[in-house]
């Protein structure tokens, strides 16, 4: 079975920012989580790279503000992979 | 709007006293704002050692800045040019809508020079190494080294030490009594002192530190390059606060040492020490007791209550521990980007032949 696209970025941010992945929500945020911090950032940034086996532009990192919009930059990144 | 990333220019001066404004409202400390001018001349590009200053900008606003140094380096065998990420400032600091920015400012510096490093940090824990661990780097602690050379003045000033009313009486009975004294004096016993070499204090450097650095390269596996080019512009003659001295064993140079003598004033951690500092050196193959010793005295000489350095090489960090010289905690990391890390393969052998101390990159900032 094919498991959600949110599902997987939402497993990925709880298990790096230490939390179950029923507090991640789409609008989940550096403000809304308290140790999403800048390292926390990067930590989630890198380690969606290598999940989904892309690299990030610039815009596409500072586009980041919530998981909701993570979500969408993965896929929009998947797919033009594909 | 789109974040975007540019060499500084003084139309973003305004932009840039605003965002330093912001973190100030923050108690952000003063050390960690960006500079709001030009810190460097126009690189000129074919010069050894040059600085690229770089904004991060969103719309009008900065949102962070940070400089790349690029400076040639003796790497394993080989002369590369590579980078140092210098001052990386971000509003993520005081607020987190910015916390991306740390990334995308090391992202950038990792295109212009892929082999990077960074040096100094303060802490493991603060969050720009902790970014850098993250991102895969290499963190090595550069060894910090002193010698107490005024004992009744070092446990009066020493500031970490001083911590609570009961230890400021206890140090200042110890210095009164003299006991102090003879116990810092037991803990820095010397082994017999190498020959006493002679030393001339001199303006620039001559094609003499040109033969120190061919003779001493081999010994290194990192190590900015020291050739009296590159020596003359990192410690330039008009720099009246660097003495650069001429070390000679008879009728040769045994090597070269660049000190600091300064009069602390409330200094965080030195009080009012007058502090020296041994921020460069370099000798001969089989000199570096000889160097690092006349280093020493001449810095006591001068009447420091405290001689300091960091080095990271293990036959400088071994030579000034048997010149009585004591290890204390370092607060003073060199990070390796991944690229840079694999051209040092394989690091267990590599990792102690890191010629690095206070003279690499951003110099010795806060110490004149």
């Amino acid at each position: 079975m094919r498991i959600p696209l949110f599902t997987r970025v939402q497993t990925l941010a709880a298990d790096i920012l230490e939390l179950p992945p029923a507090q991640i929500t789409e609008d989940s945020s550096p403000h809304t989580i308290e140790n999403w911090d800048s390292v926390q950032n990067v930590n989630i940034v890198l380690a969606l790279e290598e999940m989904f086996g892309v690299e990030f532009e610039v815009e596409e990192i500072e586009r980041m503000k919530n998981i909701g919009a993570i979500v969408q930059i993965v896929k929009t990144k998947v797919d033009g992979a594909g | 709007m789109t974040i975007r990333i540019e060499l500084f220019a003084s139309q973003h001066i305004p932009a840039i006293q605003a965002l330093n404004g912001r973190l100030a409202a923050h108690q952000v400390h003063s050390g960690f704002l960006l500079p709001e001018s030009m810190v460097a001349p126009v690189p000129d590009r074919a010069a050894p050692v040059f600085k690229d200053q770089y904004l991060v900008l969103d719309g009008e606003h900065v949102r962070g800045g940070f400089m790349v140094q690029s400076q040639k380096f003796w790497i394993v065998g080989q002369e590369r040019t590579i980078g140092n990420c210098q001052m990386p400032i971000s509003e993520g600091l005081i607020d987190k809508a910015y916390s991306a920015i740390g990334i995308l400012m090391l992202r950038h510096a990792l295109r212009v020079h892929p082999q990077l490093f960074a040096l100094g940090m303060g802490s493991r824990q603060n969050p720009f190494p902790r970014m850098l661990a993250a991102m895969g780097w290499q963190l090595t602690d550069i060894p910090f080294l002193f010698r107490v050379c005024s004992p009744g003045s070092f446990l009066r000033n020493i500031v970490p030490l001083r911590g609570t009313p009961t230890r400021r009486v206890l140090l200042d009975t110890l210095a009164a009594t003299g006991v102090g004294w003879a116990g810092l004096r037991l803990m820095q016993l010397r082994v017999p002192t190498p020959p006493r070499l002679a030393v001339e204090e001199c303006g620039a450097f001559g094609d003499w530190a040109d033969e120190i650095w061919d003779s001493a390269k081999a010994g290194l596996s990192f190590g900015a390059v020291r050739s009296s080019q590159m020596l003359n512009l990192l410690y330039p003659s008009g720099e009246t606060h660097f003495l650069r001295l001429k070390i000679t064993s008879g009728p040769s140079i045994a090597g070269w040492a660049v000190l600091l003598d300064t009069q602390m004033n409330k200094h965080r951690y030195f009080g009012d020490l007058r502090v020296g500092m041994i921020v460069d050196t370099l000798a001969r193959p089989g000199q570096h007791a000889g160097v690092a010793a006349a280093a020493s005295a001449y810095l006591e000489g001068r009447g420091v209550g405290i001689i300091v350095t960091n080095q990271g090489h293990s036959d400088w960090d071994a030579t000034f521990r048997r010149c009585g010289f004591l290890g204390g905690p370092s607060n003073y990391i060199l990070a390796t980007s991944p690229k840079l890390t694999g051209a040092l393969q394989p690091w267990p052998v590599h990792q102690t032949r890191l010629h690095v101390n206070r003279g690499d990159g951003e110099g010795p900032l806060n110490l004149f």
